[in-house]
């Protein structure tokens, strides 16, 4: 079976601008010859015509002033771009998760900062008001003032002392009501 | 000058109470107070250790009892103690208060903030495995024993470096993983056999 492709006469047009046929065939045809038709087998595959016909247009001097980057591999510049651009915002963030991290940090030192200084400073107000809410919870109230020989110091130790023994351990029984 | 503090962990107070005879706790203790006195320090308890160290003497009490028949008549024999017990340290504890020798203290931060610094410096502390030959298990095989710190040893420090105490005094040798956290930068842990 023959297959013919449409003809194309070398012009004058081609001449001036430096077209050429292209120089020689597997089959040894003249380039005359191939710009005008072409025999080859049904079973030729669709992407070997294509790729043919790619490299004579390739092989073709480009015609000027216009230029055309026919470069296969230019084909993955927009792509290299968008990784650039990817990569780039990537870092971006990266930059301000640091900044944040530590302007973060910054913020709870000043706020832990103020917190103690505000706790250190009111001391006897926080103080005195955990007492008023002890006694009024408990039932207990204490005198404002007290003989000198009631040492509350003395009256806490040995509170316990008849609940004492050699073996006893204090941390033990602390790490006992934490559920240690 | 601004008067200078120091925090005493649950221990402390437990082997005064106590007069606990153990490697002379009771007097280490008595010294510590006769110096802070000299010195003229205040003494932080927050609301947790009030607590622990009511719940020894509920503890301690019953459980010293001697065993009897268990009736209601017992049971507030029992309960009668406590409270007795209860009283004196409440009065005692006080009237430290009232003299601004003792300061009753509880964090000014709010819970959550509380609760997200406890977590922080507890999941970066990773404590110790080993091997707990003399209390087996129920079936009478060698255990093995976690140990490392615990939550509440970190609000304690927590509250006592937000009061700026200079110190926190304990017999508690857990205390001793929290020392090189940077959160107490500036707070020492004299912990006492």
């Amino acid at each position: 079976m023959v297959i013919l492709q449409p003809g194309k006469r070398w012009d004058a047009r081609d001449q001036c601008e430096s077209r050429r046929p292209t120089s020689g065939t597997a089959s040894g045809q003249t380039p005359e010859e191939t710009w005008d038709t072409r025999e080859m087998s049904v079973r030729y595959p669709l992407d070997e015509i294509v790729a043919e016909v790619t490299r004579r247009w390739m092989s073709t001097v480009e015609p000027r002033p216009w230029h055309i980057n026919r470069s296969i591999d230019n084909a993955t510049l927009p792509v290299s771009e968008f990784s650039r651009e990817i990569e780039e915002l990537r870092k971006d963030i990266q930059d301000l998760r640091a900044s944040n991290a530590a302007l973060q940090a910054r913020v709870s030192t000043l706020e832990r900062k103020l917190t103690r200084e505000a706790a250190a400073d009111d001391l006897w107000d926080i103080s005195d008001d955990n007492l008023a809410t002890l006694e009024e919870l408990s039932g207990i109230s204490t005198p404002p003032g007290r003989l000198p020989e009631e040492d509350p110091f003395g009256a806490l130790k040995g509170l316990l002392s008849e609940y004492s023994d050699e073996t006893v351990d204090s941390v033990e029984l602390v790490d006992a009501v934490r559920g240690k | 000058m601004e008067t200078r503090r120091v925090y005493f962990d649950s221990s402390i107070w437990v082997s005064h109470i106590l007069q606990e005879k153990r490697k002379n706790r009771a007097q280490t203790v008595q010294q510590l107070l006769d110096r802070i006195e000299k010195d003229e320090e205040v003494i932080l308890v927050s609301h947790l250790v009030l607590l622990e160290v009511l719940e020894v003497i509920r503890k301690r009490i019953t459980e010293r009892e001697p065993y009897t028949e268990l009736n209601d008549e017992k049971k507030k024999e029992i309960m009668d103690k406590i409270q007795k017990k209860t009283n004196v340290f409440l009065r005692s504890l006080s009237q430290l208060i009232k003299e601004h020798k003792v300061a009753l203290i509880d964090s000014q931060e709010p819970v959550d903030k509380w609760f997200k610094r406890t977590y922080s410096i507890y999941i970066s502390s990773s404590g110790d495995i080993s091997a707990r030959n003399y209390s087996p298990d129920r079936r009478g095989n060698p255990a093995l024993r976690y140990q490392g710190v615990g939550h509440y040893d970190i609000q304690h420090a927590l509250t006592a470096k937000e009061f700026s105490a200079r110190a926190l005094y304990t017999f508690d040798q857990g205390f001793s993983r929290l020392d090189n956290d940077r959160a107490f930068e500036g707070m020492r842990f004299l912990i006492y056999q």
